[in-house]
């Protein structure tokens, strides 16, 4: 039996299969039954068990399959809390591994990806005025490409002006 | 120097894992401290169940009932408190079966041991004091029973051996014996304070 302090012993069941196989001493019944009488939760553990042996049961089968069930128990559990947070962890490190990739391949100038594509439409589309007709932007966005026009060439060397584009073909 | 986290701590009190348990939520400390009622939890779901495979199922709920709780909850006895628990999901099992009508009782309203231990010591001073009375108004029966379990530390046993009755009528002499001398104490206790108020 486990002593939990001075005044509250905590019996086992071992104690209690003990007592009531009948081969505890006489003082240490004594002292069980004395127990029992002011714990309620005892008494009735001993009241339980005394009806399984009865019944012809195997408390300390029993007993084994249940530890093994708490330890089952609290070990996956331990185990998915453990997972989840590794899920967690991994699934953080992805998004901002995404996030950076996204941030540094994506910021090379928008205005120098509006001006390739406006050079490749129109270089295209050379000669083909119906076609060009069709290249649509709004008329803000067009306003504000031609002013910026010069300023963009000369920030995109790679983008020479080798076929300027008329004012009336951008502005349509 | 994690695996030392996994070595059980047999030393820690109830109060010290339930702590360590509401800190870290951490289920193998909740099922250390589980694991020292857990046999005696099986006894009470037997008690009411009738069913081991029915008392083994109610132990592991009971178990899973906790973890939630006890994050919530903090019982000032856990030991009393987790007896409350059990005894109430039992008595819930037999009701959802319709063999009883139950109303559960609220853990956190139950008596707390240190209270029963004030009682414990203030029996103590009792038996010192008026016992010798008290006795006299028990049946002859209840008295000789309370004297060989009480005065003489007796067990049930011993006391078939010795009176000729039956186990189960010693155990309920007694328990009544002791039920009667509690009351007549405390019927002199609170006569001897109305009396010492008076002078």
């Amino acid at each position: 039996m486990r002593k939990e302090d001075d005044h509250n012993k905590v019996y086992s069941s071992a104690d209690i299969l003990r007592y009531l196989r009948g081969t505890l001493s006489s003082s240490e019944m004594h002292r069980l039954e004395k127990a029992a009488m002011q714990d309620p939760f005892l008494a009735d553990a001993i009241t339980g068990m005394e009806k399984l042996l009865r019944a012809g049961g195997t408390p300390e089968v029993d007993l084994g399959e249940l530890e093994k069930r708490l330890a089952d128990s609290t070990r996956s559990k331990r185990a998915t809390l453990y997972f989840s947070w590794r899920t967690a962890a991994a699934c953080l490190l992805l998004a901002g591994a995404a996030a950076l990739t996204y941030f540094f391949m994506s910021t090379p100038d928008r205005e120098e990806r509006a001006l390739a594509t406006v050079e490749r439409t129109t270089s295209h589309h050379r000669g083909n005025a119906a076609c060009l007709n069709r290249t649509t932007f709004p008329p803000q966005t067009q306003g504000e490409l031609q002013q910026r026009l010069p300023v963009l060439r000369q920030r995109t060397p790679s983008l020479p002006p080798k076929h300027p584009i008329p004012d009336n073909r951008i502005l349509r | 120097m994690a695996f030392l986290k996994n070595i059980s701590n047999p030393a820690a009190s109830d109060a010290e894992l339930l702590a360590e348990y509401r800190q870290s939520g951490e289920l193998r400390v909740l099922g250390e401290l589980y694991q020292r009622y857990m046999d005696l939890s099986y006894g009470v779901c037997f008690k009411y169940l009738e069913d081991s495979e029915a008392a083994k199922d109610a132990v592991m709920a009971v178990f899973e009932e906790l973890i939630p709780k006890l994050r919530k909850h903090e019982p000032v006895h856990f030991k009393s408190w987790l007896y409350t628990v059990v005894k109430n999901h039992c008595l819930m099992q037999l009701r959802s079966r319709g063999k009883i009508k139950v109303m559960a009782l609220d853990p956190d309203r139950m008596q707390p041991e240190e209270e029963m231990h004030q009682e414990d010591i203030a029996q103590q001073e009792w038996q010192l004091n008026g016992l010798a009375k008290c006795l006299e108004t028990l049946s002859a029966d209840q008295k000789m029973t309370v004297e060989l379990f009480y005065l003489q530390e007796k067990c049930y046993k011993e006391i078939v051996t010795i009176t000729g009755l039956d186990w189960n009528k010693v155990r309920s002499l007694i328990q009544n014996g002791r039920r009667n001398l509690k009351i007549c104490m405390e019927k002199s206790v609170s006569s001897e304070t109305i009396s010492r108020e008076k002078t």
